[in-house]
């Protein structure tokens, strides 16, 4: 499995958890470097919306994942974006002022609605909403989340939601691409089972 | 609201075994007498298969200098074992030093003295890694309990303050960026008396965006589930209580469900599996 190692993520931590589960793993600054073999690509992200899509901009990440993912002739690898790596796949984020995202999912990526706290710190429980990675529609799962931004509800795709009031989009797929919020590569066992689940996906 | 969190502490510092250099994790008693626990590895191992919720390792000194490669090696292979976060601290005086742990695998890296004295280390970090990264540590001594007249407290760079000052000190470190503040009982450390909930409720009362970590007093599985009872949003972490043998996160655990409180549910779906 193929890791973006473009400047901006908990690389290392996102490795051990691929390795625990049995995957190899090919850190790739940029598709230049993708190796052609690759079945499986994980874009992790933190900090700040701005900062991770400028980086993803410079190394190629923004281009490459623009393209043609309709086909996995014209898009032969599956993409697994977390925490910020998922949300810079929106059509913009309002962190910081409003700046344009990847535009591969539809929804927006906003602050909790005045909701408080404002940050979604720690475990807490996640409701499946549509099958996802091996989970199913009903299943309810603890997940570690630290962030403050969040797709709604509504965005196209969502398959899974939490928070306050369960308002925020969690999970999404569009094509052969997911996204979770949360982070597997720290969510002990049921972190896991969504990293298998991508990897059985992708490699079958 | 997420759950509960329960955190087991590790102090560790470099002993020297037949001219080797080791890391050893500790325990102390306010912050002086120390004890030898065990190697930093086997303790880890033993927590992580008792769900944990987070992990913080400390590097007990003043300043990691020469000895950074050395514990970005031992950061490394703690991050491989653990499948919760991983906040390191201890030592930390610079954002390259920050930056070194972080790339070797720690999800935030946690500083106390170093912050105070200079709040812009902590924005120059939360600029680069992003703020949930980052833990700003505000470790206390009290001098006056909390009174009608606020109380006296001193901080690790010797200034003196009432509750009010501690808050003002807590609102700073929390614009200059810190995603998490850790509050930190230095005389109740290793005490098993309980945590100073007053304190801690005020001075997390300060803050309310921002998650706080309490710790510094936990004797008893009870001492974690009246601390949840009074501080439903923060963490409370503990170092002395998991030191000891005949103590688990398994305990506090039983202790926070039986409470009626909030806990993390284990992962157990039929026809899930975690591995390939």
């Amino acid at each position: 499995v193929a890791l973006a190692d473009y400047g901006s993520g908990n690389t290392r931590s996102v490795a051990g958890a691929l390795w625990r589960i049995g995957a190899e793993v090919d850190l790739v600054p940029s598709p230049d470097h993708l190796p052609t073999a690759a079945k499986a690509l994980v874009l992790p992200g933190v900090g700040a919306f701005r900062s991770c899509v400028h980086k993803l901009r410079l190394s190629g990440w923004s281009a490459y994942l623009q393209g043609d993912r309709a086909t996995a002739e014209g898009f032969p690898v599956a993409v697994l974006g977390i925490c910020v790596g998922f949300q810079v796949l929106a059509r913009q984020g309002t962190e910081g002022g409003a700046v344009p995202g990847l535009g591969i999912i539809e929804g927006d990526v906003d602050s909790f609605g005045g909701s408080v706290p404002a940050k979604h710190v720690g475990w807490d429980e996640t409701r499946f909403t549509a099958p996802f990675l091996g989970f199913t529609d009903g299943d309810l799962v603890d997940f570690y989340y630290d962030h403050a931004y969040a797709y709604p509800r509504s965005t196209v795709g969502c398959a899974a939601i939490s928070g306050v009031g369960n308002e925020i989009c969690v999970a999404a797929q569009v094509d052969r691409v997911w996204g979770v919020q949360f982070h597997p590569e720290r969510s002990g066992d049921a972190g896991l089972a969504v990293l298998s689940g991508f990897l059985r996906e992708s490699y079958g | 609201m997420a759950r509960v969190r329960v955190i087991p502490k590790l102090l560790i510092r470099s002993a020297s075994f037949g001219g080797a250099d080791r890391w050893i994790a500790i325990r102390t008693t306010g912050f002086e007498k120390q004890t030898n626990v065990g190697d930093p590895l086997s303790q880890v191992r033993i927590l992580e298969a008792q769900d944990c919720d987070e992990y913080m390792v400390l590097f007990a000194g003043r300043h990691l200098g020469r000895d950074l490669d050395r514990w970005c090696q031992l950061v490394a292979e703690l991050s491989d074992i653990v499948s919760s976060p991983l906040t390191v601290g201890g030592g930390i005086s610079s954002a390259d030093e920050a930056r070194r742990i972080l790339a070797s695998g720690a999800d935030r890296v946690c500083l106390g003295r170093q912050v105070l004295e200079d709040g812009s280390l902590l924005g120059r970090i939360a600029d680069e890694a992003g703020s949930q990264a980052v833990v700003a540590s505000l470790d206390f001594q009290t001098i006056e309990d909390v009174n009608e007249s606020g109380g006296l407290f001193l901080l690790r760079d010797g200034r003196e303050t009432d509750l009010a000052g501690l808050g003002k000190v807590l609102v700073s470190l929390e614009r200059f960026g810190a995603g998490q503040i850790h509050i930190h009982d230095m005389d109740r450390d290793g005490s098993g008396m309980g945590l100073n909930l007053a304190v801690m409720e005020a001075a997390s009362g300060f803050i309310p965006r921002t998650p706080t970590i309490v710790s510094g007093g936990c004797g008893s599985a009870v001492h974690f589930a009246d601390a949840f009872m009074r501080l439903p949003s923060a963490g409370v972490a503990a170092s002395t209580y998991f030191a000891k043998r005949n103590q688990s996160p398994l305990e506090v655990r039983a202790q926070i469900a039986n409470a009626g409180l909030d806990l993390r549910r284990p992962f157990a779906l039929p026809g899930i599996r975690a591995g390939r």
